[in-house]
């Protein structure tokens, strides 16, 4: 059992000594202190958690008068506020004999110089507060350990060193604890928004560590950030809030800097006057930044994300019916690949990407508006693909168009047409013909030279003319072939686009989750899109519902337009505006005809639009939905 | 270590008697609280008081009312072009001993005495300012080889006029450093003005009695020595004095455009030992920011000296000192140490 003793110097003239100290024996110290008058601390001895302090009537076991010494050769760094000068009239426990547990003291605490200090000063407290606990064996609640200031408003003797202390310590506190509230409250409501910042635009987060990681660091960085202020800015602080006119400020700075000044007891008793009773939420009030006030907000929104019906972080799980037709589509891609002969040099790339894409769509969690998007993409790529070999064509079509001679029209337009195969025939039936003429000039001999020489010249660039026709052939069966690929796409793509929906139960809130790897980049994203509402073809919308009702020999009451234009006088603003009449005309055409006519726009535009096939069939019904039924159209009409 | 009641009491007794004084004075003076009360700190300051302000405003009857209210010697001496120092010091004076003989013995001059009314001091050669200037100084003059000590207390209060400039030797700086305070006697206004009529035109006058002796007035002196100053505040003291100064590294920039020369250490030192006494007479031991702000323009408005700038654009070292207060961040100077 640890056992510590101390005598102290004090008053009594007796050399310092500790139970420690492996020179000394604790009993003896012990009981040479005891009986020794004014300033002794005779036993202080620790028994597991347990303190317990004895002490004769006269001895000073709350006065840590003592301890000062202590701190002069043990612990010199730490300068006790003045007590070490505490004066010899101080009051004293009543009782011949004191015994007191203290409890939450542990022995490392008693063993230390500050331990010491602590124990005592609130034991001191303690006595003058409740005269209860002054009975032997009596035990200190744990609440009652309440500091000198209290002491003070029930013992005015007491020093007013003690509440000095007692003041700026509380105030250290107070200050220390409204600071760390401060930086939980500052960085809980940032590290809020970046976690919900996080979860909405990262990929899925697990909340759990995710709350344990902000459960954990917003403290630690409170803790961290907080710096315990100096007392003398803790007792200048309570001045001003006070109105002390600094005499709290000055009581702290002579005591650590002149504890002989003159005027210090007259001070120490008028500040001790006016702290008491003692407030420091007066000069430390807690108070919240904006921030704090904000701060429970991105929580609220976490968990209601979190707990709310809304939010499903996992994927949906894939709809069997889109699961099975999109292998069936795999496996036709993966065909059609296979089967697909030789159309031009770009054949073998084109494989490729159909080969790439039957393997995407093979894929167990793809979704139908996954795979349709990989539909429109390859589309896309082979639209662009078509659009730069046809300009490849055209240039290089001029090109050959200037080679023949002018007396080869048909060969001229033929190549003006488009039409390779016959312009090839012709070409080698020319350059048949310029044989038989290279021949027939060689027999002629010297005479024939020069006409060799034309022939020859004119055999050159029908060879090169040729060379053209070939490569042109080329690119237009690469044009078919994309073209095929781009048809067979289509109808898949449209087969595909004719599924069912899967009925969404529930929205997903990760709505960026598709942006996970693997999934194309956010600028590819954005670019399909685009494409649902931008019309990339300027003939799109060319056949409008005007057109084909004129088709259909719409009624010239039916619809009147009448278009009026309007000028201001001031300003040069021209506003056009048009009118549709109600005026009662009626339509000579059944709706029937006039909604057939409607359909057939619509599928026009459908077919020559970039309308996503996903949707096309939306439209389809939308039309079809218009249509009366055959119960409708027998009624008679009422008006 | 004297007894916490006893300096509480004898704190509470400083208060009393500064307020009976003040109450003697103003049965006579009028209107001018402020001044009255600010002439007192300097007294228990150990300080000496300029006075300025145009003639007619009670400046000289402040003055001789106050020694009254002190059992304490008085003269004064109205300052002239042809005043001599020795008219101010005393002089060596031929007599005839009781043997018969001739000797040469010390004519005590008016400075001899507890308080000394100064009046018009620009009016008089430098040479007389110097040697009345240095007998504030050194609290003792030397004729004739013989150093003579004044009696304590020696308190002088000068008095100049800002007007009617020609014919006066305005005061080099140097010797208003010598004073305490500087106080600016402005006018009264109307209620004052007719209690002054009521008081000084009628068969009534104001009887001033005695309230303080010689020796109250050092013991009070020695209880402003006695307060507590903490460094934070010495700090804040400096930081106001330093802040005058226009090379200083905390000077605003008013006091870099207009101000020539700033506070000297005597101004500091002034300002400590005057906001010492406005402490006690707010019942405190203890000196704070605030008794320096109270302090602030009396002690260093003679002390900031402006220059051509400041000058012509009609700046005053007051408005400059306001400026100053407001600049000083007393808190941060206590979070600072």
């Amino acid at each position: 059992m640890p056992e510590l003793a101390a005598r102290t110097e004090g008053r009594g003239g007796i050399p310092v000594a500790a139970a420690n100290d492996p020179e000394l024996d604790p009993r003896e110290d012990s009981a040479q202190a005891v009986g020794q008058g004014p300033g002794l601390l005779s036993r202080l001895t620790a028994q597991q958690e347990v303190l317990t302090v004895e002490a004769p009537l006269e001895a000073r076991v709350e006065e840590p008068s003592g301890v000062g010494v202590y701190g002069d050769h043990r612990v010199g760094s730490v300068k006790p506020l003045g007590l070490e000068r505490l004066p010899k009239e101080a009051p004293q426990p009543s009782l011949d004999r004191l015994r007191v547990a203290a409890y939450r003291e542990p022995l490392e605490l008693a063993s230390s110089f500050v331990g010491h200090l602590h124990v005592l000063t609130r034991l001191r407290a303690t006595l003058a507060w409740d005269p209860s606990l002054t009975r032997p064996g009596a035990r200190i609640p744990e609440g009652s350990l309440r500091g000198p200031c209290y002491a003070r408003a029930l013992m005015p003797d007491l020093d007013p060193r003690f509440v000095v202390s007692d003041a700026l310590r509380t105030l250290r506190q107070r200050a220390e604890w409204a600071q760390t509230l401060g930086w939980v409250a500052r960085l809980g409501f940032w590290a809020g928004v970046l976690a919900l910042l996080a979860v909405a635009f990262l990929p899925p987060v697990a909340l759990v560590p995710l709350s344990a990681l902000l459960v954990t660091a917003v403290p630690l960085g409170a803790l961290l950030l907080a710096k315990s202020p100096d007392d003398l800015s803790l007792a200048k602080a309570h001045d001003q809030a006070l109105g002390l006119s600094d005499r709290f400020s000055t009581c702290v700075d002579l005591l650590a800097n002149d504890p002989e000044h003159a005027s210090l007891p007259a001070l120490l008793e008028d500040t001790v006057a006016r702290l008491l009773p003692f407030d420091p939420a007066r000069s430390q009030p807690l108070q919240l930044r904006a921030e704090g006030k904000w701060a429970p907000l991105p929580y609220l929104v976490l968990m209601a994300l979190a707990l709310g019906p809304v939010f499903e972080r996992a994927a949906a799980a894939p709809d069997p019916v889109v699961t099975e037709a999109l292998q069936a589509q795999a496996s036709e891609v993966a065909r059609f690949a296979a089967a697909t002969e030789d159309g031009g040099p770009g054949a073998k790339k084109r494989r490729q990407q159909l080969e790439e894409l039957a393997t995407a769509l093979a894929k167990e969690d793809l979704s139908k508006k996954e795979a349709l998007k990989k539909f429109a993409k390859l589309l896309d790529a082979l639209k662009d693909e078509q659009k730069k070999l046809r300009e490849q064509e055209e240039k290089l079509r001029e090109q050959a168009a200037k080679l023949p001679p002018r007396k080869e029209q048909d060969l001229i337009d033929d190549l003006h047409r488009g039409d390779y195969e016959r312009s090839a025939n012709r070409i080698a039936e020319l350059l048949k013909k310029l044989e038989e003429k290279k021949r027939k000039a060689k027999a002629k001999g010297q005479e024939g030279l020069e006409e060799l020489k034309k022939l020859e010249e004119e055999e050159a660039k029908l060879k090169e003319l040729k060379a053209k026709v070939l490569k042109l052939m080329a690119l237009h069966r690469d044009i078919g072939g994309a073209g095929k690929v781009m048809d067979f796409l289509r109808n898949a793509e449209g087969e595909l686009g004719e599924l069912d929906d899967p009925k969404v139960t529930k929205r997903r809130f990760a709505k960026f989750g598709e942006l996970k790897p693997g999934n194309p980049p956010p600028g590819q994203v954005q670019k399909v899109k685009r494409r649902l509402v931008k019309q990339k073809d300027p003939k799109a919308g060319a056949a409008t519902v005007d057109e084909w009702q004129a088709e259909a020999e719409r009624s010239e009451h039916e619809r009147t337009e009448q278009k009026q234009k309007v000028r201001e006088r001031q300003g040069e603003a021209a506003v056009t505006q048009t009118q549709v009449a109600n005026d009662g005309s009626r339509s000579a055409k059944g709706a029937r005809q006039v909604i057939k006519a409607s359909k057939r726009a619509a599928e026009d535009t459908i077919q020559r639009q970039d309308v996503p096939v996903g949707y096309r069939r939306y439209l389809r019904r939308y039309f079809e939905g218009l249509e009366p039924d055959e119960s409708s159209e027998s009624q008679p009409e009422k008006r | 270590m004297s007894e916490p009641r006893e300096r509480a009491a004898e704190v509470e007794a400083f208060g009393r008697d500064f307020q009976n004084l003040k109450n003697e004075v103003q049965k006579e003076i009028v209107g001018y609280d402020r001044v009255v009360e600010q002439v007192l700190t300097c007294l228990f300051a150990g300080g000496h008081v300029l006075l300025e302000g145009v003639p007619g405003l009670g400046k000289t009857l402040l003055v001789r009312t106050l020694a009254k209210a002190l059992a304490v010697r008085f003269s004064r001496v109205q300052f002239s072009p042809d005043l001599m120092p020795a008219d101010i010091v005393g002089t060596q004076v031929l007599v005839t001993s009781p043997d018969g003989g001739k000797e040469f013995r010390f004519q005590r001059g008016p400075v001899f005495s507890n308080i000394v009314l100064a009046d018009e001091v620009n009016r008089t050669t430098p040479k007389t300012q110097a040697a009345l200037l240095e007998a504030m100084q050194e609290h003792s003059v030397t004729v004739g080889g013989v150093t003579h000590h004044l009696e304590e207390p020696f308190f002088v209060l000068g008095t100049q006029n800002p007007i009617d400039m020609e014919g006066t030797y305005p005061l080099p700086e140097a010797q208003v450093d010598r004073f305490l305070f500087k106080l600016r006697i402005g006018y009264l206004d109307e209620a004052s003005l007719l209690k002054v009529i009521d008081r000084t035109t009628s068969t009534e006058t104001a009887r001033i009695e005695t309230v303080l002796t010689p020796e109250r007035i050092q013991a009070m002196r020695g209880l402003v020595r006695e307060v507590a100053v903490a460094d934070h505040v010495k700090r804040y003291a400096v930081r106001l004095a330093t802040s005058t100064h226009p090379e200083g590294q905390h000077a605003p920039a008013s006091i870099r455009r207009y101000v020539k020369f700033g506070a000297s250490p005597r101004g500091i030192l002034g300002l400590i030992l005057a906001g010492k006494v406005r402490a006690l007479t707010q019942g405190r031991i203890n000196l704070s920011g605030e008794d320096l702000r109270w302090a602030l323009h009396p002690t260093l408005r003679h002390r900031v000296i402006l220059n051509f700038e400041g000058e012509a654009e009609g700046i005053t070292s007051d408005t400059l000192l306001d400026e100053i207060v407001a600049a000083v961040d007393e808190e941060a100077l206590a979070h600072s140490a």
